[in-house]
């Protein structure tokens, strides 16, 4: 396939693209690859040439990317597969992302499961009360519940937290101190103040 | 003779750094450890397979742009570089606090260095701890 490189002296700015002897540039023969050749094509050499290598390059290169989706020295090993699958599992759990500060260095923010998590701790740590589930809401504009795929939004977190109590815990004084403990640890932690906190008692457990 | 051109800083290895970060942000009281995380697993074994190609083409002497390790991800652009950076934290250490003061030992690290600070971005991923037994505490009963 003859090439012509002298075309580069009239036009600086496009040296490095390859033009065939014709005049063509090289690029336009592989647009239209897939279709007929045209008149032109029909009739000149050097882009019946150059079309045929072409041909010839795409099919070498379907050739071998098909080679490379089947050939096990390619594939990911287990062991690969499976790290990645692992963490793959745990971000998704992580959930959505709650902003909770911007300093001069960059944000920090926090994942909806580790704030669930510190909730529940946070909870257990009242004798006898046994944190189960926790879920966080957040309103969005005009009290609209905001996207699930939407950040937190620190200023109006909104739990509902289930708890199992011993029957033998008075339950108002209990909920009072739990709303306590629940809201002191998570401002210290994370510095977000809760909206509201509700508890759900779903069980009463015998001692 | 000594040239009075300034000399152009240049990262010598940034795999260096994110390891001599890695070991500064371990030590840090309260942080449990630097999470994996999807983005920065494929995009270490992304790296590891395009490392054995830049070894062979890569011109001599060209920086490496990203570096990863678990939990860590620095991307240099010119002597400028960006930090991510997913933690574990210890219950007993407030994380928001903890988090802001990795922020600042990790410029510090990079300053160390001769390279400039960017954006640091801390995501907590876990609070971990045990409940500690209370014996002043007792259940409120009826």
């Amino acid at each position: 396939m003859a090439m012509n490189d002298s075309w580069a002296q009239d036009d600086p700015t496009q040296h490095e693209r390859p033009r065939l002897g014709c005049g063509r540039d090289l690029d336009e023969v592989w647009a239209s690859i897939d279709e007929p050749p045209s008149a032109h094509e029909q009739h000149c050499e050097d882009c019946r040439s150059a079309r045929a290598s072409l041909h010839h390059l795409a099919s070498v290169t379907d050739s071998m990317r098909e080679k490379d989706r089947t050939d096990p020295e390619l594939q990911p090993g287990t062991r690969v597969r499976e790290a990645i699958m692992m963490v793959a599992r745990a971000e998704v759990r992580r959930g959505r992302r709650a902003p909770l500060a911007r300093t001069g260095f960059g944000a920090v923010d926090i994942s909806e499961q580790a704030l669930t998590a510190l909730i529940r701790f946070a909870a257990s740590t009242l004798p006898g009360v046994r944190a189960r589930r926790c879920s966080i809401s957040t309103t969005g504009p005009g009290g609209t519940r905001a996207p699930s795929g939407d950040p937190v939004d620190v200023t109006d977190v909104r739990i509902t937290l289930r708890v199992a109590l011993p029957s033998t815990m008075r339950i108002p004084p209990a909920m009072v101190s739990l709303r306590e403990r629940v809201g002191a640890i998570v401002q210290s932690q994370t510095s977000i103040t809760m909206k509201q906190i509700d508890i759900v008692v779903e069980d009463l457990y015998d001692l | 003779m000594i040239s009075d051109q300034p000399l152009r800083a240049r990262v010598v290895d940034l795999d260096l750094v994110v390891e001599q970060l890695r070991a500064v942000l371990l030590a840090e009281p309260g942080l449990v450890r630097l999470e994996p995380t999807v983005r920065s697993t494929v995009q270490r074994l992304k790296l590891m397979s395009v490392a054995v190609f830049q070894q062979t083409f890569r011109p001599a002497g060209e920086d490496p742009t990203v570096s990863v390790t678990d939990g860590l991800t620095l991307s240099l652009t010119g002597t400028t570089v960006n930090v991510h950076i997913d933690i574990a934290t210890d219950i007993a250490h407030p994380a928001l606090v903890l988090s802001e003061r990795l922020q600042a030992i990790t410029a510090e690290t990079i300053q160390r260095n001769g390279l400039t600070t960017g954006m640091i971005d801390v995501t907590i991923l876990a609070i971990e701890g045990t409940p500690r037994s209370r014996p002043a505490e007792t259940p409120i009963e009826g």
